[in-house]
């Protein structure tokens, strides 16, 4: 098993210039993903660290409680499109690119069928727990009644990140461009 | 049949290459629909991802990752294991044994084992490879004593045991520091075994000069300020605790923030382009995790419906065993559960049916607790869901699963005969709680 | 059997919502003979306290015994039951809900898809637990830094000088051992089940109100049912409900025997004291009520009023 790096993609060169160039717009919201989840990192460090204070000075912490939380959610689900930009989510790591050969596109394209139809069942799906959210007026118990659809909200935009991301590795793969999964990770 | 059904997705999508945590979304709300339509499938899939990664105790695993990474990049961690070589430097796998002890000791701050393993992991197994030590052996050595995180206090695991049962939360946590040692000893013996009897397995010793040298006495790094200070990492954030300043997950975000202190303004070893390539690579690990409870929740979630726990669960209870014959069974039972459960799920589901059949049995609660603790611990090492296997898989490109899993399974072994031995003499679970009264 | 009831809940064994459920699944079983099962997925099995409202909403499970105040985040109105001393006790309040006061909540409830078709209490609410000192009158509660629960707990603990703090519940016990918290705020069951009072030394037992726990059903699904199916389900949980009322007495006094035993310090107020607690509590707990729930909230207080008087 390992992650999801394609073994499919030949780097330098670019054999269809058009696809590459679509291939770099999709490309961009994966970036963009990866760094507003890595702000978000950074504000839930934050504001862990003002919950903290706020208590110990005795000042109700409810509200970074509430941010703390809804920090987690955007986190968990946008960084998931960065984290499949980079093409590191984990696999079972079965390669059966070598049983297909030069079929192997085949493969790679059932695959994307498979994850991309998913995302889009996610995104509706998360799409109908924000809209409910937003419709009900749903507020966070305490008394900082944050309104939670903000939190939700995370659920369709993550999805379609990560959706945009996967459009980006396939794009990449056709044009025969190095998708960005190829590039050193770390 | 909609449970086979389930099964036949997920392993189909997982031979396609399809990430775990969609094979497990995928064939959780595909088993969902089955059972009870689509449009509340449609309904249930966000909102179930939704409301179990929306716990406040997940926080710790994003903070300690983040923590990890600036360890990493800040070149703490090479402080850290300096220093650990010193203590450990006449021992044949000195390293692995620090990051058994290591691991042992932020089990200490932690309540989760995924927490433990991507810290401890991020920080001690590229300097493990440095110096010339078996990869497998390293990532195997961090994914199994990474699980000690739920068993030596604080647990998350036990304190959903005890929600669950009845039983005191701190007698739990007395319960599990005796076994949590032991199996950190049995850890590090069987390194020693391992690495000191060269011909008996010449793949498992350091290989490399620099591994050598801290046996025969040379390279010994001298310490520093830097060492002392990365030390120092574990009593700011233990001590955070019981000092009463936060609670165990807070105490993460304390730990950046010390983290940052050291590497960024002390040591400098930290810049801004290395803290923007700190915090990318935590949020990839990070998310990555979360990712894998959304789908371990939706997943179990649909055993839980389709009563697959339950009915396992009441079958053993019908058997009418005697209580060693229960115990085997159940722990058979647990060790296939913790195959394709995440802790949590497993305790939540199963538990509760269990109950009556321990008391009938006159099984100490607090024992049993311990004992299925031990059995989580191993069920995060073993395929298909195994989720210390993906944490420490993700923390290099090198490694494969399999690699991890290689590794991992001597170290699995050694946990179950720490089980046994808990199993054979409850006392050393037993006995700390019993000062109490 | 001709039906299959798949029943949800989220509180631990040993608590009078578990009981209830438990006997809610026995009753139907045995009062069909055997034509309709019901499953049971006890302690969040199925579904946790966060999402068991959406849960039955979306028929994962077809009946739940979960808070009515769970819907309060969406629905103010349903909050009342968390304003202290509303009613005498438990058999008074089932009372009162088997009048127009059951209908208003039920009425709420059906906006989201649900219904309710009988009643469970959680027990009595809002007791305070803490390590600095016995809490005899609301204004020992001043210095204290205290886990909330809810927004109507935490304006009162403001009010009068302590400090509401936001915390997870598994969370609570290690705050409360290693100093992080000086105690907390809930309910005798959860300061019990949580195991709270192994951490903290005094505990002050209120009867107030109990927290309302509606037996709940998919709205659509209750409706394809055949009509004798709706009756007998009825019927089977309204047999449960006089137990359930006792069993929350049985449970304060048990819980206040266990802790006592337990060596903690229990106060229960005297009447005179007891006086100012409504005093401190109820206007200001009715106001800021009031200013959440509108029009509904002044129909529902009004339901319970009235019918006391
Ligand atoms: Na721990
Ligand atoms: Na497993």
């Amino acid at each position: 098993m390992s992650s999801e790096r394609s073994s499919l993609s030949h780097a330098g060169s670019t054999r269809r210039p058009a696809l590459a160039g679509a291939a770099a717009v999709f490309g961009w919201v994966g970036v963009a993903a990866g760094v507003i989840a890595a702000a978000i990192t950074l504000t839930l460090t934050a504001s862990v660290l003002l919950g903290i204070t706020l208590r110990s000075m005795s000042i109700d912490n409810s509200w970074t409680y509430d941010l703390d939380n809804f920090a987690l959610i955007w986190l968990a689900f946008v960084g998931a499109a960065y984290t499949g930009y980079r093409g590191s989510h984990v696999t079972s790591g079965i390669s059966l690119e070598h049983l297909f050969g030069r079929g192997a596109i085949v493969l790679a394209l059932l695959r994307f069928v498979l994850v991309a139809g998913f995302l889009a069942v996610f995104v509706y799906s998360g799409w109908t727990q924000f809209h409910s959210s937003w419709m009900f007026n749903e507020k966070t118990l305490d008394i900082a009644q944050w309104p939670v659809w903000v939190a939700k909200l995370a659920l369709p935009v993550g999805g379609a990140a990560w959706l945009a991301a996967e459009i980006h590795k396939l794009l990449a793969l056709l044009a025969g461009s190095a998708p960005a999964s190829t590039e050193p990770a770390d | 049949m909609h449970f086979i059904l389930m099964l036949v997705a997920l392993f189909a999508l997982l031979i396609l290459g399809v990430p775990i945590a969609i094979a497990l979304l995928i064939s959780g709300v595909l088993g969902y629909m089955l059972t009870i339509g689509i449009d509340p499938g449609m309904n249930a899939l966000a909102q179930i991802s939704y409301s179990d990664v929306n716990s406040f105790v997940i926080i710790a695993i994003p903070l300690y990752i983040f923590m990890g990474q600036i360890m990493l990049k800040g070149e703490a961690g090479r402080d850290l294991f300096d220093f650990a070589q010193r203590m450990t430097r006449r021992l044949p796998g000195g390293l692995v044994i620090a990051a058994i002890l290591a691991s042992a000791i932020f089990a200490a701050i932690s309540g989760s084992s995924t927490a433990t393993a991507a810290t401890i992991g991020s920080i001690s197994i590229p300097e493990m490879i440095k110096r010339g030590y078996d990869k497998r052996m390293a990532a195997g050595a961090v994914a199994v004593a990474g699980s000690l995180g739920i068993l030596i206090p604080p647990s998350i695991s036990l304190i959903l045991y005890s929600l669950v049962t009845g039983a005191s939360v701190g007698k739990l946590f007395l319960a599990g520091i005796l076994p949590g040692l032991m199996l950190a000893l049995l850890f590090a013996v069987y390194t020693v075994a391992r690495t000191a009897g060269g011909s008996f397995a010449p793949a498992a010793s350091p290989t490399a000069p620099a591994a050598r040298g801290a046996e025969t006495g040379d390279e010994i790094p001298p310490l520093t300020l830097g060492m002392l200070g990365s030390l120092a990492m574990i009593v700011v954030v233990l001590g955070s605790i019981y000092a009463g300043l936060a609670t165990p997950t807070e105490a993460a975000a304390i730990g950046v923030a010390y983290a940052l202190v050291l590497t960024f303004g002390v040591k400098r070893t930290l810049g801004a382009r290395l803290l923007g390539l700190a915090t990318l690579d935590s949020v990839k690990t990070s998310a990555m995790i979360l990712m894998l409870i959304a789908g371990a929740s939706v997943f179990g979630n649909t055993l839980s419906l389709l009563r697959v726990p339950q009915d396992v669960a009441s079958w053993l209870d019908s058997l009418q065993l005697a209580q060693w014959q229960f115990l085997i069974a159940i722990n058979v039972l647990y060790l296939v559960l913790g195959m394709f459960m995440d802790a949590s799920a497993a305790i939540l589901v199963t538990v509760p049916i269990l109950l009556p059949a321990l008391q009938a049995l006159n099984i100490d609660l607090i024992w049993f607790g311990v004992i299925l603790v031990i059995n989580m611990e191993i069920g995060a090492v073993t395929p298909p869901v195994g989720m210390n296997l993906f944490v420490v898989q993700s923390l290099s490109d090198d490694y494969t699963i399999t690699d991890v899993l290689r590794g991992s399974l001597p170290y699995a072994l050694m946990g179950l005969v720490g089980l046994a031995l808990v199993i054979i003499f409850p006392q050393i679970a037993l006995w700390l709680p019993s000062l109490t009264h | 059997a001709d039906l299959t009831v798949r029943l949800a809940w989220y509180m631990p064994p040993n608590t009078a919502v578990a009981d209830q459920g438990q006997e809610i699944a026995d009753k139907i079983k045995s009062m069909s003979h055997g034509s309709i099962d019901v499953q049971t997925f006890p302690s969040g099995s199925l579904l946790k306290e966060s999402n068991i409202g959406q849960g039955v909403a979306n028929n994962t499970a077809n009946m739940v015994i979960s808070g009515m105040h769970w819907w309060s985040n969406q629905a103010p109105a349903l909050q009342w039951d968390t304003i202290p001393f509303l009613v005498d006790d438990a058999s008074s309040l089932l009372k009162k809900l088997h009048g127009p006061l059951g209908q208003d909540v039920n009425h709420e409830l059906n906006r989201f898809g649900t219904q309710v078709i009988g009643w469970s209490f959680y027990g009595y609410a809002l007791s305070y637990i803490n390590n600095k000192h016995p809490v005899k009158v609301p204004s020992d509660l001043k210095g204290l830094k205290l886990r909330s629960e809810g927004k109507l707990s935490a304006q009162f603990l403001k009010s009068q000088g302590a400090t509401p703090v936001a915390m997870d519940s598994s969370e609570v016990y290690t705050a409360m051992q290693r100093g992080t918290l000086d105690g907390g705020v809930s309910g005798l069951s959860s300061i019990v089940s949580r195991k709270w009072y192994e951490v903290g030394k005094y505990v002050t037992a209120i009867h107030y109100a109990p927290l309302v726990y509606p037996v709940q059903v998919n709205r659509q699904w209750w409706m394809s049912l055949k009509p004798e199916q709706r009756d007998l389900i009825k019927k089977a949980v309204a047999s449960t409900e006089g137990d359930a009322v006792a069993a929350i007495e049985k449970e304060f006094k048990h819980d206040i025997a266990l802790m006592k035993k337990n060596g903690n310090q229990v106060y229960r107020p005297t009447n005179a004291q007891l006086k100012t607690w409504q005093e401190a509590t109820q206007a200001q707990a009715r106001k800021n009520y009031l200013k959440d729930a509108g029009a509904k909230g002044k129909k529902i207080l009004h339901d319970i009023d009235a019918s006391s008087k």
